[in-house]
């Protein structure tokens, strides 16, 4: 059976679909988020080295690792958007960008309030610190453009430039604990090699980045739908939908 | 379990202010988010109410005009969602 997804790339359709996949996503990240907890503060005991304050990872890590991905996946839609000339591909991307700035942020000041205790400085300009502070001036500069423009269309096609070009930074950030001397440690989990950390503490990380994944997906798509009902104000089934009482 | 009592869950073994910190922050940039998304969705609604509400009465005139208005067009959910801006704009049609 083939699904005709050129069907969801129309404004119209993807709003009522995305509206029904809301709270199947809020859901579960509530239900992770709980699980997450539980196991962060309850299950998985204090670290042999840092004591309790150890248990920033939980919000640490899944934060700086949305925070990349978010980024990676906003320039992705403005790229589409800007090549194929799609219009939902750009809404996606205005509507990534300021959740993703709240988890740079996040992983920002969760980071601090680790360094002070196990580095004894809130912040250093080395090179994983400083590409993340970038990162979050990258999302900032993409929604402030776009907020500066008047003309929709025109807006997406000069954030997909600034998004698409920032793109350089992540791969930066990724590898910069390896390529330059840095504070900061390596990475706790990798693809290559097997975990540096207890299982009990990596499966209550997991859990807080799945729930993250699901958070983030269920905000997002509440924003994308604004961003539609915004945009096609004067379109036909919106005033379909009014009318129905199912906006 | 790792905690005997609440004032020991608290202090987070002398850490409390760099843990708790953390936590607090991200909870309220979470929370944020959520009633600053409901809050534009409810703006936005809202200004279509008015919008949609004109419209729809503008057919309904015609249709009254024409003979044909069988059923009225506002339904249930739509008189609840936009009561204040449809009476507005009764008020102003009437004067």
């Amino acid at each position: 059976m083939a699904i005709n997804w050129y069907k969801y790339a129309s404004p119209a359709s993807f709003y009522t679909v995305a509206g029904k996949m809301v709270p199947f996503f809020a859901i579960l990240a509530i239900g992770l988020l709980v699980a997450g907890l539980y196991i962060g503060f309850f299950v998985a005991p204090s670290d042999f080295q840092q004591g309790e304050a150890y248990r920033i990872i939980f919000i640490h890590v899944p934060a700086a690792w949305m925070s990349m991905f978010l980024y990676v996946v906003m320039a992705c839609w403005a790229g589409i958007g800007l090549a194929f000339n799609t219009r939902l591909s750009s809404m996606m991307a205005t509507a990534i960008a300021p959740t993703g700035a709240m988890f740079t942020f996040l992983a920002l000041w969760t980071g601090s309030l680790w360094g002070k205790p196990m580095w004894g400085t809130w912040w250093v300009w080395d090179a994983r610190l400083t590409s993340e502070l970038i990162l979050l001036f990258l999302y900032i500069g993409f929604m402030s453009l776009q907020a500066a423009i008047d003309d929709p269309r025109r807006a997406d096609k000069a954030g997909a430039i600034i998004a698409l070009v920032g793109v350089i930074n992540i791969p930066i950030i990724y590898f910069s604990v390896q390529w330059w001397n840095t504070l900061h440690q390596g990475a706790s989990v990798s693809v290559t090699q097997a975990p540096t950390m207890a299982s009990i503490m990596l499966t209550g990380m997991m859990v807080m980045v799945f729930a993250s994944w699901m958070y983030s997906i269920a905000v997002i798509l509440k924003r994308v739908r604004i961003i539609i009902l915004e945009r096609e104000s004067h379109a036909a089934w919106v005033a379909e939908l009014r009318r129905k009482g199912a906006l | 379990m790792n905690w005997s009592s609440w004032s020991e869950f608290f202090a987070m073994g002398g850490y409390g202010i760099y843990v708790w910190g953390s936590y607090i922050v991200t909870f309220i940039c979470v929370i944020s988010e959520i009633l600053l998304i409901s809050r534009r969705r409810r703006t936005l609604i809202e200004s279509y109410g008015l919008i949609h509400d004109s419209y729809a009465e503008e057919i309904s005139d015609k249709k009254a005009s024409l003979n044909m208005n069988s059923a009225p067009i506002a339904d249930e959910n739509h008189n609840v969602k936009a009561g204040s801006s449809t009476e507005e704009i009764k008020n102003e049609t009437t004067s």
